[in-house]
């Protein structure tokens, strides 16, 4: 105990320190052989420290100390200069950094190798401006460690956050504080085992901290997520003497939302004097009437609308005007659930690739999307998404990066919640996420290198929300489907949703000859460029990874001559199964002027979690590409 | 469509100002940002916005909702600030500002279709009395004169510009400006210079201490672009880049060009450009120019020093600077040198495949021979690299086994199974297809950084088949120099160098390769 109260004695003075004309006490360093274990490792995190301290005037500072040990000289290109994203809002109180060398001489940057950076992605309404800070670690050698310390000050409280002692390299030691000098309540959820959580009332404010020695590294591969057994510790400032509770989440919420967006008194009656639901359908067929309002709602949302809401009267002039924004879009869609007492649910959850939702745990930075569950007639439950910048989505619609987590649904009356749940959202199979292509390809004795014939693609579940829009081009070019917009020919209207896309083939260059006899069918520029994306071949699979969704995707090709065409290869199927999936293709003669050539490969596992997994997927998408490059002999 | 109006004031070679002006609609239905980059150094003022309409102009407050950024993705840091100017939809809109500049060095090079692939383009210059702008078509001007698309030739893009005082040859000003910037800061503190090229020099061994400086600065220095104010065309001086160990190509080169002065070497630092920007260097001007880099003449004889290309052997040229020109920064003789278009070293990469067509089996050898093995001594320690370099290399999975890696041999030893996929069983032969090759294209990246060869490149392949006599075997005889022989296939490819892909995908060299490279092998029973 006493070393810990040192240790809360030591990080108050930094941070007073750093306040203070810039000056700062860097934390001793006493040079000592790297552990065993490590040292294949090119660098190391000897010490990692996060420190969270809020401020009594609404204000907190966020202070990350990172000592590195450059073990290997690979490293040097990775760490000597750094790059920190930084948010744009708040003030970088101070921002050091300095080399230690192995012989212990010490080099702290000077103003001209530390740059800040500010950075604009370049959108009008909510910009995404951050910064980023560099800095420029001078003559850096293996065995030098290099020391970074910044401080935020950020306006406002950060009124929840998940932290890990984990990072991308492994670390030593590893530690977490949390500092409340607020009047706020400060709660901390350790969670998966988190160790050495200590809870302090000091004379400054209750503190929280957590430490450990040697955590290993997260792998920050393409599909890497955090595992659901990560330890971490989610923690929540609060409101005095008031437990956050999802009551009072759930009341703030409504009452929030109520008086701001909600209350435009008769919305049902606006929608019936529009034509949208007729009246009738309120009382017989109310699901449906939903759907018609919710459909109609999705129409009216606009990206670039400059939308701000002031008062009730506002909401309705922007329906009445017809363009909303995707806000309003849900608290129209609660208003007309609220009107009709509807049998709903409010949801929350969170992306999958952030870790497991835990509903035990009532923290606000675990609620990042809503949706909500409407029964239908028959009692059934369907899922409603909102929507994102990017993506609109249907009933039933459950984005990939939710599939399969958890979230808390609530039901409630004029602002008090009544139940609260826990809900697992499903995920979907293989069975619904799909691509079926068909293709006719008629080949003609007379100019045999040339190919005619059409293409059908469908596409459901996953792909469907992926496919569907106007402005899909990189991705049907990604699906080798056409290069230039294509408009669906079918639009299925119920979920998994099918998406069909129509067009004739001309002139196609897909035979050449082997010799006089034999030809050739090269049919890999029909396939999608990856599985999932393009530089997947080149991915080291390792540790916890998640892929975006289950589906199978099968590629029916039927060859037709004018005059008698021959398979020349072995007819059956080729097969890889395993644990993951399976991939294969299959051949057949159909008669003396025609061929069959079938590819399919089908994902059953997303979470890939053991040596045997990653390498399973590694293999099936091995077998894809060499699949897809498969020349088909056959004489005519 | 758009106009762009741009206007320079030459006051003294230190001192000009520039203002410019964009005139268009924006028709996209939506509000744009127009983006504008302005170099650190340079003074922004006045920057506006106007609607037209008619003949009336309505001023738009544009300082709230300009958005910057001070980050340039082509460096570290480049310190220019990029400028957002939103502009709402369907309007007609005018966008000017002025800048206030030093250097008039900086007026450089003019596009015909302007920064924003205008319709309408107007350059115009006021060049005061005892100045000239030399003009990379010959002309030479002084007072004012206009510059717009009818003076581009028809498959001219850019032209350059120099502005210079009257009397003195553009070279030779261009050379002094960066002589007289440089000589103040390239003094090189003796306690610096490490204590083995003193003791090379006290040996009297010329060449290897040369060659040692060249490695000193290779090896000590770790590149870092860093490209702000007058810093994007200075070099910082020596005794900054030897304390701090990091510099840019100018810092690297000038540091280098300074300790082979100080060892009594004849060296220049050399204004340069890559072989990635296109047209000839042999114009004095900013805008023709990417790179620095230390000519050195030894034993009469040029040898270009390139100490950003890591492992790069000393007499070689780095991959960059293949072929490309340089400006000698004070050597009045000559002042644009030519590299030469090939490596000293070796060029050759073997592929040696043995294949066991019964079984699936597979095993490549893949050795890459000096120049070539660059980019491999690099990387060697990257175990992640090495994982991309076999899958590029190979469009399926072949496990790297083994590697053995040195300055002047790389051997890589794949081994493997044969995909089911590349073999066609037909009832009395066996297709195989060439899939199982290595892609080319990829093996020019690992050669020389890009998928086309960009210095003349020998590559020679074998099949060594198992289990399989030459009577089995039925090829096209196009990519084979030899019938097959002793159970084997070979085949020697020299290819040519390339200044683009463009270049190379429209080559015969390439098509033809391309070609019969696929024409796949037919194993009879």
């Amino acid at each position: 105990m006493k070393t810990l109260l040192i240790s809360f004695v030591f990080i108050f003075a930094f941070a007073l320190n750093s306040k203070a004309n810039g000056k700062y006490t860097w934390p001793a360093y006493t040079p000592s052989e790297l552990p065993e274990q490590y040292k294949n490792d090119d660098a190391v995190y000897l010490m990692f420290v996060q420190t969270y301290n809020f401020g009594q005037f609404g204000e907190s500072y966020f202070n990350n100390f990172q000592r590195i040990y450059i073990n290997k000289k690979g490293a040097i290109e990775d760490y000597a200069n750094r790059v920190l994203e930084l948010t744009a809002e708040g003030k970088i109180v101070m921002l050091k950094g300095r080399v230690i060398k192995a012989n212990g001489d010490i080099i702290e940057l000077d103003d001209d190798k530390i740059i800040i950076s500010n950075i604009s992605s370049g959108r009008k309404y909510n910009d995404d401006l951050y910064r980023e800070a560099k800095l420029i670690y001078p003559d850096v050698q293996e065995g030098d460690v290099l020391d970074l310390v910044f401080d935020v000050e950020i306006e406002g409280y950060v009124y929840s956050e998940t932290m890990f002692l984990a990072q991308e390299l492994p670390v030593v030691y590893s530690r977490i504080t949390i500092i409340n000098n607020s009047v706020l309540d400060l709660s901390a959820f350790p969670l998966n085992g988190l160790p050495d959580v200590k809870f302090i009332k000091t004379t400054t404010g209750p503190t929280f901290q957590t430490e450990q020695k040697n955590v290993k590294a997260i792998p920050d591969g393409y599909f890497n997520a955090i595992r659901p057994d990560m330890p971490k510790l989610i923690f929540n400032l609060w409101r005095p003497e008031e437990n956050l509770t999802y009551d009072v989440v759930y009341s703030m919420d409504y009452q929030y939302e109520f008086y701001k967006y909600h209350a435009i008194k008769l919305f049902t009656e606006d929608l019936v004097r529009d034509g949208v639901i007729e009246r009738e359908e309120l009382t017989t067929t109310r699901f449906n009437a939903f759907l018609k309002v919710q459909k109609h709602l999705l129409e009216l949302i606009d990206e670039n609308a400059e939308i701000n809401l002031t008062n009730q009267e506002k909401i309705r002039s922007y329906y009445l005007n017809k363009t909303i924004n995707r806000k309003i879009y849900k608290s129209l869609l609660e208003n007309f659930l609220m009107e009709q007492d509807a049998d709903y649910e409010k949801c929350m959850t969170n992306s999958l690739w952030s870790g497991q939702f835990d509903a035990k745990v009532v923290a606000l930075d675990q609620l990042d999307a809503t949706f909500f569950i409407v029964k239908d007639v028959a009692g059934r439950d369907h899922f409603l998404f909102m929507p994102t910048k990017t993506r609109k989505y249907q009933i039933d619609e459950i984005p990939f990066q939710y599939e399969g987590n958890s979230g808390v649904a609530w039901k409630g009356e004029e602002g008090t919640l009544k139940s609260v749940s826990k809900i697992n959202l499903p995920e979907g199979s293989e069975k619904e996420t799909q691509q079926i292509s068909n293709f006719q390809i008629i080949l003609s004795a007379e100019a045999p290198h040339l190919a005619e014939g059409n293409r059908q693609d469908k596409f459901t579940g996953q792909y469907s929300s992926i496919v569907r829009g106007k402005k899909k081009t990189s991705l049907l070019e990604d699906l080798s489907i056409s290069e230039e917009v294509l408009e669906p020919t079918k639009l299925g209207d119920t979920y998994p949703y099918q998406v069909e896309f129509r067009q004739t083939l001309e002139d196609t260059a897909l035979v050449s000859d082997l010799d006089d006899e034999l030809k050739m069918l090269d049919l890999s520029s029909f396939f999608p460029t990856s599985i999932f994306y393009e530089e997947e071949k080149e991915e080291n699979y390792a540790g916890y990874n998640l892929l975006p969704f289950k589906k199978t995707q099968q590629f029916r090709f039927f060859i037709q001559c004018d005059a008698p065409i021959t398979l020349e290869e072995k007819a059956g199927k080729s097969l890889m199964e395993n644990g993951v999936g399976t991939c294969s293709y299959s051949l057949s003669q159909m008669g003396d002027k025609s061929i069959k050539v079938v590819c399919e490969i089908s994902l059953k596992k997303r979470i890939l979690q053991t040596e045997t997994d990653n390498k399973d997927y590694a293999d099936l998408i091995n077998f894809y590409h060499t699949m897809k490059g498969k020349k088909w002999v056959f004489s005519m | 469509m758009l106009s762009e109006t741009h206007s320079y004031t030459v006051g003294t070679l230190d001192d000009y100002s520039s203002y410019h002006e964009f005139e268009g609609m924006n028709l996209s239905g939506k509000s744009e940002f127009f983006l504008l980059s302005v170099r650190d150094g340079s003074e922004l003022q006045n920057l506006s916005l106007d609607y037209i309409k008619g003949k009336k102009r309505r001023s738009v407050k544009i300082s709230k909702s300009t958005i910057t950024s001070t980050v340039s993705n082509g460096s570290f840091f480049s310190g220019a600030t990029t400028y957002y100017v939103p502009v709402d939809p369907s309007v007609q809109f005018s966008i000017h500002y002025s800048l206030k500049e030093e250097n008039s060095i900086f007026i450089s090079n003019f596009y015909k279709d302007g920064y924003y692939e205008s319709d309408q383009v107007t350059y115009s210059f006021n060049i005061p009395q005892g100045l000239v702008a030399s003009i990379s078509n010959g002309d030479k001007k002084t007072g004012a004169f206009q510059l717009s698309a009818s003076n581009f030739k028809e498959d001219e893009d850019i032209i350059f510009m120099l502005v210079h005082p009257k009397g003195e040859e553009k070279e030779t000003y261009f050379s002094n400006w960066f002589e007289e910037r440089i000589g103040k800061i390239n003094a090189i503190n003796p306690k610096e210079i490490p204590e083995h090229l003193t003791q090379l020099k006290a040996n009297g061994a010329e060449e290897e201490l040369a060659a040692a400086c060249f490695k000193y600065v290779q090896d000590e220095i770790r590149y870092l672009d860093i490209e702000n104010g007058i810093n994007a065309i200075i070099p910082r001086s020596c005794e900054y880049v030897l304390s701090n160990k990091f510099g840019d190509c100018k810092d690297m080169a000038n540091t280098l060009v300074a300790l082979l002065n100080h060892f009594g070497f004849e060296a220049y630092n050399c204004i340069s450009k890559t072989n990635s920007r296109e047209g000839e260097f042999d114009f004095p001007s900013l805008g023709k120019a990417n790179h620095m880099i230390a000519g050195l003449k030894l034993k009469d004889k040029w040898i270009y020093l390139d100490p950003t290309e890591d492992n790069c052997l000393f007499g070689d040229p780095s991959i960059q600077i293949l072929g490309t020109e340089a400006f000698a920064i004070g050597h009045k003789e000559q002042f644009f040198l030519k590299v030469p278009e090939s490596p000293k070293s070796k060029t050759e990469v073997l592929i040696d495949y043995l294949l066991d067509v019964e079984n699936r089996k597979i095993q490549v050898n893949l050795t890459f021979l000096g120049k070539t093995n660059t980019l491999l001594v690099n990387q060697k320690e990257n175990t992640e690299v090495m994982e991309i370099i076999a899958n590029k290399v190979f469009s399926y999975a072949l496990p790297l086994k083994e590697k053995s890696i040195s300055m002047s041999t790389s051997v890589l030893r794949f081994e493997g199974e044969l995909p089911m996929a590349f073999l066609s069983e037909l009832s009395t032969k066996t297709i195989l297809q060439t899939d199982f090759l290595a892609d080319i294209r990829s093996v020019f990246i690992v050669a020389g950084y890009a998928n086309y060869p960009i210095y003349p490149l020998q590559i020679n392949s074998s099949i060594r088949f198992e289990n399989l006599t030459c009577s089995n075997l039925k090829v096209k005889e196009e990519i084979w120099t030899k019938e097959c022989e002793n159970n084997s296939l070979e085949s020697k490819q020299s290819w040519s160098s390339y200044k683009s892909n463009e270049e190379f995908e429209e080559s015969s060299e390439w098509t033809n390769f391309e070609t019969f490279s696929q024409k796949p092998l037919i194993i009879t029973e």
